[in-house]
């Protein structure tokens, strides 16, 4: 029972093509329209949908993609300004670092003997962070930011009709900018860290053609969305390292109130068109390190609070004051589940002298908390083993206090298959492949 | 009297013009330069300035900074603007600022890197599109709307010379949405809450990038000079919508599409050239002098390009609305300009490390909007600005701070009256811009770290 909503082009022209208007695939007609599925795949138009960060999806920095997402325990330099805040605590030195991430997908879809690829778009991001010691001794201090920006755009909001094949968690969460600022003060073993996530949400205003055959105007405000993060850190010395870190909900809407359309003497009802464009949910690491010589083994844990989730948009129409209900039904619930993801990581040191080798190895398992598409809906999604890989290569200091860092992380779907009522199952699989570069220098 | 009761009668009545501040409006142009000090200079001191304001002013300021700094201000943009005798309805602007400064070296060569923030009422941005027949005064609307966030890296790779260069970000929009389904015509008693609709949006947010950048140069001790350049700031807004499905009218359903679509640079500000020139003729004391390029004949028209297209199977006679392919905007026309600045810095000593600084700057700003309109309604005045403030550093209170600075300044800007003609439909229409505009702010600047990370001095001899 797939669907399409016509065209979701990021070519502007298709908007204004006449296609089908309503869904040629009502739930009727999909057991027979199998050729018109795959010709509804194939409508299915170009990008990524864009629902959060790339470092929620990946880890942060070439560091934490390596190790599958660990870096709540460790030290990430400005990377710590996105994992865990109290790390900053343990900035020694001033670092500047740059980078540049690049995920590709390779989503499929098929139903019936049909198989088609997902189109998803290249992801990719610079990097950059700067983080500095405030303060040493007895009372350590520090302060960070880290931001992984898309070359083009800042966030994109791209929720198809209902129906329409999409991978909202998958291929939308690396199409967003990251930045994360905080500040981490230790005393003694404990550190502990606060800082701020953020995004931009859109609101807006448009009134079209307001009694004339112009369109009107249209207003926007973009306000920065917010989410709190806060971090733990203890530091055991040969026992090991301990870091937990909270954020909270990351939610960036678009809520564009379009005034009621008159087309000559025919007034219609003021659209609501309202949404979600990147969300993270309220999220909890825990994590241990311990070094044994060259050797660091990193065990850690996330849990993701998904349930709370109220679904991708609102009710086109939106009921008037003391009217309890209108011909538009509002959205059914996503019903997104809360997840926990396990993972591990280690790092081997090689000290070959006058240059230090790190060689980095990590792997995650991550569940899925979209449950099966049964109805109209067709927000596709699968757990996850991602197995990570990188390095790090440290000059010496007296040369140039340099690090140069590279990851490579693989994602792979695990096959799922949703079991439509009177339709044909549709079954989804595919991989991710995320590479990660990035200089830091000492200051 | 003491230091600290003497600044306390300084500060005051600043901190009470600040709290009593009018329910007025803003201008990008008395935001001279990021935080208080600038503003207080009126944006003449990018020659010896070594926080994180550099970031826009001239980055190269940045391989100056002495420490690692944390900055936090706020400032108020109000004003009394006037077209044809009416009040522009334009609202008081508040802006949070901050500013982020972590100076070092890589093998004994200065390096700085700075991030500067300025958010606006705390927003990203609140812009509007215009249409040719609405007063517009179009350096004091959109512009003060938006978030100023930059961020630079500088080097000193000799004494005299440091080199920086950074980009600033503003954010357009660019989107779509789509609506579906069955909608009916309002017949009165709600019947258009009767529709049922979905929708679809495919929008992005894009960053626009523009590049900083800035030289400085130190011949002598009491001579700094620096050139820099910061790119057009542009922010562009387009916007499509269909709706397409089925219209109700009683028992009848046609089939329907109507489509419409926006387009709009609602925010401009023009590529700019400033060299800057900090002398210090005598003990604690420095003149800052500028001179800008700004050129804004390359301003972008403000207004809408909008089209609208209706299909549908109606009858004729209904009063339907025709398609509208749209038209050109008409163009602004601006002209570019010259902008003299000048501020002038005296410190003075009060306690062991600790010192009070008096400043005040003046400039004049002839307005880029031509006398003569054709179509539009662009107000502005020429405008004379002047500032005032006061500093209080306190040098190596304890640790982990080295370094305290708090700021508090005001800029008045006295427009001076101006009337324009405007031709258009209804023929040539005389208008007339009046207005003044008034900035108060504080600056708090945090540094942290060893002394020893400082330069030499002399890069704010001033303080």
């Amino acid at each position: 029972m797939l669907a399409s909503g016509g065209s979701r082009s990021r070519d502007r022209a298709h908007y204004f093509r006449m296609t089908g208007g309503m869904s040629p695939f009502s739930p009727a007609r999909s057991a027979r329209s199998l050729p018109v599925v795959a010709l509804a795949l194939l409508a299915l138009l170009s990008t990524g949908v864009a629902h959060a960060t790339p470092a929620e999806l990946l880890g942060v920095g070439p560091k934490g993609v390596a190790l599958a997402g660990s870096g709540t325990s460790l030290d990430l330099g400005p990377g710590a300004a996105l994992a865990n805040p109290a790390g900053l605590a343990n900035q020694s030195e001033k670092e500047l670092t740059f980078g540049y991430r690049a995920t590709r997908f390779a989503l499929s879809i098929e139903s019936g003997a049909s198989e088609l690829s997902y189109p998803a778009d290249l992801s990719s991001g610079l990097e950059f962070g700067v983080a500095a010691p405030l303060s040493q001794g007895f009372i350590q201090s520090g302060v960070g930011l880290m931001v992984a920006t898309p070359p083009n755009f800042v966030v994109r909001a791209e929720v198809p009709f209902d129906g329409t094949p999409w991978f909202p968690l998958i291929a939308g969460r690396a199409q967003a900018l990251d930045f994360g600022a905080g500040f981490g003060l230790r005393v003694g073993p404990v550190s502990a860290g606060a800082g701020l996530r953020a995004l931009a949400a859109l609101s807006g205003s448009v009134a079209v053609a307001g009694g004339t055959s112009s369109a009107g105007g249209v207003g926007t405000r973009l306000v920065p969305a917010w989410a709190p993060s806060l971090g733990l850190r203890l530091d055991l010395e040969s026992i090991g390292r301990v870091g937990a870190s909270f954020r909270g909900v990351l939610r960036a809407d678009f809520d564009a109130d379009v005034a009621a359309p008159r087309l000559g003497p025919i007034t219609l009802a003021p659209l609501n068109v309202v949404g979600v464009a990147a969300y993270e949910p309220l999220r909890v690491e825990l994590e241990f390190s311990r070094t044994m010589g060259p050797l660091e083994v990193v065990l850690g844990a996330r849990y993701e609070h998904w349930a709370g989730f109220d679904g991708w948009v609102g009710p086109t129409i939106a009921c008037p004051p003391g009217r309890p209900s209108c011909g538009t039904p509002p959205p059914a619930s996503p019903n997104y589940s809360d997840v926990f993801t396990p993972r591990l990581g280690a790092t081997y040191r090689f000290d070959i002298s006058p240059v230090m080798l790190d060689l980095r190895a990590g792997y995650t398992f991550v569940p899925s908390p979209v449950p099966e598409q049964v109805g109209v809906k067709n927000e596709f999604d699968a757990a996850r083993h991602g197995f990570g890989l990188g390095y790090s290569l440290s000059l010496p200091d007296d040369l140039v206090p340099l690090h140069l860092d590279a990851a490579f992380r693989l994602d792979l779907l695990v096959p799922r298959t949703h079991h439509k009522a009177g339709a044909p199952a549709v079954s989804t699989s595919g991989s991710a492949q995320t590479v990660v570069f990035g200089v830091g220098v000492e200051l | 009297m003491t230091p600290t009761r003497a600044l306390g009668c300084l500060a005051a009545p600043l901190l009470l013009a600040l709290l009593a501040a009018s329910p007025l409006a803003a201008s990008p142009d008395t935001q001279r330069g990021f935080g208080t000090r600038s503003g207080s200079l009126v944006g003449s001191n990018g020659a010896e300035v070594d926080d994180a304001s550099a970031v826009f002013s001239n980055p190269a300021g940045l391989a100056d900074v002495p420490h690692t700094l944390v900055l936090f201000g706020y400032e108020s943009h109000a004003n009394d603007l006037t077209h044809d005798g009416t009040e522009a309805a334009l609202d008081t602007i508040g802006t949070y600022e901050f500013g982020l400064a972590v100076p070092g070296a890589i093998r004994g060569i200065p390096i700085g890197f700075g991030l500067s923030l300025a958010l606006p009422d705390g927003r990203l941005s609140n812009l509007r599109q215009v249409e040719p027949t609405e007063p517009y005064f179009p350096l004091d609307d959109a512009v003060p709307r938006l978030l100023d966030l930059g961020t630079a890296i500088a080097v000193r790779p000799v004494t005299s010379l440091s080199i920086g260069a950074g980009i600033g970000f503003v954010s357009s929009l660019s989107g779509a949405f789509r609506v579906r389904g069955t909608a009916v015509a309002a017949d009165g008693e709600g019947a258009e809450y009767d529709s049922n609709l979905s929708h679809a949006v495919d929008a992005d947010l894009l960053s626009s990038r523009y590049p900083i950048l800035g030289i400085g140069y130190r011949p002598l001790d009491i001579l700094s000079l620096a050139l820099s350049y910061r790119g057009a700031v542009r922010v562009r807004q387009q916007i499509e919508g269909t709706l397409k499905g089925d219209l109700a009218i009683g028992p009848l359903l046609v089939p329907v599409e109507y489509a419409f679509s926006t387009d709009a640079t609602v925010a401009y500000s023009p590529p700019e050239l400033t060299l800057f020139a900090s002398v210090g003729p005598a003990t604690r004391l420095r003149v800052h002098g500028a001179v800008a390029w700004q050129r804004y004949s390359s301003y972008a028209s403000p207004y809408t390009r909008s089209t609208t297209r209706l299909l549908t199977n109606l009858p004729p006679g209904l009063g339907l609305p025709p398609d509208d392919p749209g038209t050109p905007p008409p163009p602004a026309r601006f002209n570019d300009r010259l902008v003299p600045r000048l501020g002038v810095e005296r410190s003075f000593e009060v306690a062991g490390g600790t010192a009070v600084i008096a400043r005040g700057g003046y400039s004049y700003e002839q307005s880029p909007v031509p006398g003569s309109q054709e179509n539009t309604l662009f107000f502005d005045m020429n405008r004379h600005a002047v500032g005032l403030g006061a500093g209080l550093t306190v040098r190596g209170p304890a640790p982990p701070f080295a370094e305290l600075r708090l700021d508090l300044g005001l800029e008045y800007v006295l427009g001076t009256a101006r009337s324009f003609e405007s031709r258009g439909a209804r023929g040539v229409t005389q208008h007339r811009a009046d207005g003044n505009l008034l900035s108060l702010g504080a600056t708090l600047g945090v540094f942290f770290g060893d002394p020893r990370d400082a330069p030499e001095e002399g890069a704010s001899s001033a303080r």
